[in-house]
């Protein structure tokens, strides 16, 4: 059995829909504010019971450490881009590899505020027993997905992105999180920015007080920049096994100094992974970790489950439960 | 040989900067009650296709009025572009909700065993678009490679076994279009530009589908993502013309699509569609303007960025009217100084 903590988490987004006019309330309901056929509280009041009922599917799935499922969130990109001061919203882009599409902002001024996570995570805080992780999008990847002007650079606007990610930390800590995680897929697409990004990262997390911070790459393979992962200035390296079949062993190889959050079960297809195949790379890396006194392992999703219809997204989680029961057994 | 010597060859004689659609148009209230009521089992099926080939008829003789070149059917009867051809196909099961942009939702389907093509699904309703106009209908539909990744896959091995095999039925739904008289067939691949490293898979799954057959081949590949990275391998897709979004982006990739030699009939997007705004007729005469400074004035045809399913029907029209006055105060202009 091993030393460490086996950890079950959420990694971010939930599906918003589901089949049936209940599992449809909440985009009717955005339709119909969008359209004025119903006011801002009914919206709220919807979306608030919506939240409720996606955390408690992931309680009931076994997790332990879950989040709001980004219910509030337009997409990853200009859900906290657009609550900035200065920022306007512009047109789709398409994410990453994904048959989605994110909006995409413009700087006009000097970006003020925050991304007003702080806010979501207060409303979901009641709702949950279970740890409630806080997310937000990375200041590396928001710059990336950004307009930038004849006169920017990736890294100026990534900086000053991190400024107001450091305010929103602040808020966090104030509204009462633990955890949170920095989304930074855009690290994995131009791995030769890793310094830029631990810049960055250093700058936003002065102010990140007690909180627990998860640095999250996914939608590529970590292989290669695994070792500058452990070089980031935060408390917990989260990846995303379903890229790169080396990357098992290269967390086995070189180790690591704090917890790893593995993505080790495919959010991107439905099909259901397989329980002893996945729990033996986790095994693997639940012993060499183990070895090296790492006091966690946690398991969740490669990325958002927002790209899995809900029905498949549950049943994923419940996998996660067997996963973890599985590599206890063999390491009794 | 150029586009328009294809074209010529096929017995179609286009104007200068022929005016085209991208695929859909948006669903009129009635039909979208009407599939609400075959969803539910109210209506038959009977029914449900009376109203779409009202709705089609009515696209049509919209499209005829205000001078479309190469109409489309609209698709009106579609769910939406990979649901439709997956329920129409053997090996799919239907999918759950996911999330394309925003609050708008598809469902993504489920390849569970082997794909197969078990007759023409969009010939019908080509043929009676084509029987409301004398214009050239526009055949359509969505490629092996995107109806690969817009779907999930629990059957094949790998993600290029899954598009070379609905590439190779999908050349059959191009031999039952050009079977039924269809000249120019328009192969949707918007997930093209996505993954650089698999563009290969694309050229090869196209290839499959198209080469050898004599036709006018337009793809739209290449939508809201960042195509200066899939060029200039992307141009060894099989076709003539590539359907390109510029409005959205505001026209950032035009110049780099010169740079890149560009050499075939351009499908130029001229309106956004992911907004209520209907686009200003100048604004949208100034960016074909601007296409024709870069680009040969023959190669293009300009359309919407996308298809026009996700706007009301009045603004799918104050989009295309916005083209159609543009175009002709273009073409006009070109005419005087010839």
């Amino acid at each position: 059995m091993p030393l460490l903590r086996l950890v079950l988490a959420n990694h971010s987004s939930y599906p918003r829909v589901g089949d049936g006019p209940q599992a449809q309330r909440l985009r009717r309901a955005y339709a119909n504010r969008e359209t004025g056929k119903i006011t801002d509280a009914d919206f709220e009041s919807i979306a608030r019971d919506y939240v409720a009922e996606v955390i408690k599917e992931q309680e009931d799935a076994g997790l332990d450490l879950v989040t709001d499922g980004l219910v509030y969130w337009y997409d990853l990109i200009s859900h906290p881009a657009s609550r900035l001061d200065n920022v306007s919203i512009n047109g789709l882009v398409r994410f990453f590899d994904t048959n989605t599409y994110v909006r995409q902002p413009e700087i006009n001024a000097k970006i003020g505020g925050t991304f007003g996570i702080a806010g979501d995570f207060t409303k979901a805080k009641g709702q949950a027993t279970k740890e409630l992780k806080a997310v937000v999008t990375g200041p590396y990847t928001l710059a990336r997905h950004s307009i930038i002007k004849s006169n920017g650079d990736p890294g100026s606007l990534a900086m000053s992105y991190a400024e107001a990610l450091g305010r929103e930390l602040e808020a966090l800590n104030a509204a009462g999180a633990t955890v949170v995680q920095i989304d930074e897929p855009s690290l994995l697409k131009f791995p030769g920015d890793a310094e830029l990004v631990r810049n960055v990262l250093k700058r936003a997390l002065a102010s990140k007080g007690n909180l627990t911070i998860s640095l999250a790459t996914y939608f590529g393979d970590a292989t290669t920049i695994y070792g500058e992962l452990l070089n980031m200035p935060c408390d917990i390296i989260a990846v995303d096994l379903q890229y790169g079949p080396g990357l098992v062993e290269t967390i086995v190889q070189h180790g690591s100094d704090r917890p790893v959050a593995l993505g080790a079960i495919d959010a991107r297809n439905t099909k259901l992974d397989d329980t002893n195949a996945v729990a033996a790379k986790v095994g693997r890396v639940v012993d060499a970790l183990d070895a090296k006194g790492v006091a966690e392992v946690h398991i969740q999703p490669s990325n958002g489950l927002e790209f899995l219809p809900r029905d498949r997204a549950k049943r994923k989680l419940e996998r996660m439960r067997e996963i973890r029961d599985a590599v206890a057994k063999a390491g009794t | 040989m150029s586009g328009r010597e294809k074209l010529k060859s096929l017995g179609i004689e286009l104007p200068i900067l022929p005016i085209t659609a991208v695929g859909s148009y948006a669903k009129p209230e009635g039909l979208t009650k009407a599939r609400a009521k075959f969803v539910r089992g109210d209506i038959s099926s009977d029914e449900l296709r009376k109203h779409q080939e009202e709705a089609t008829a009515m696209w049509m003789g919209f499209q005829n009025e205000i001078g479309v070149d190469v109409p489309v059917d609209g698709e009106m009867y579609r769910t939406d572009m990979v649901e439709y051809f997956a329920e129409e196909m053997g090996g799919f099961e239907k999918g759950g909700w996911v999330r394309s942009y925003g609050n708008r939702y598809y469902r993504k389907p489920i390849i569970t065993g082997e794909t197969t093509w078990r007759g023409p699904i969009t010939v019908d309703w080509w043929k009676f678009a084509q029987s409301l106009t004398d214009k050239p209908v526009k055949g359509m539909f969505t490629g092996g490679y995107t109806t690969m990744d817009w779907s999930f896959n629990e059957f094949y091995p790998d993600r290029k076994a899954t598009a070379l095999a609905l590439a190779r039925e999908f050349r059959k739904e191009v031999e039952a279009l050009v079977e039924a008289g269809c000249k120019i067939i328009q192969v949707d691949e918007p997930a093209v530009s996505v993954r650089a490293d698999e563009i290969d898979i694309a050229i090869e799954a196209m290839q499959i589908t198209c080469e050898g057959i004599d036709a006018y081949f337009i793809t739209h590949a290449l939508e809201y993502g960042y195509p200066e990275t899939v060029f200039p391998d992307v141009l060894n897709l099989a076709v003539d013309n590539f359907d390109m979004e510029f409005a959205n982006s505001e026209f950032t990739f035009l110049e780099g699509l010169r740079d890149f030699g560009f050499d075939k009939d351009l499908s130029l997007g001229v309106v956004d569609v992911h907004t209520h705004v209907i686009d200003d007729t100048d604004e949208v005469e100034q960016r074909i303007r601007k296409a024709i400074d870069i680009l040969p004035a023959e190669t293009i045809w300009p359309d919407p960025d996308c298809g026009l399913k996700t706007r009301t029907v009045e603004e799918s029209m104050g989009k295309m009217r916005a083209i159609a006055e543009a175009t002709k105060r273009v073409r006009a202009d070109i005419s005087s100084r010839v």
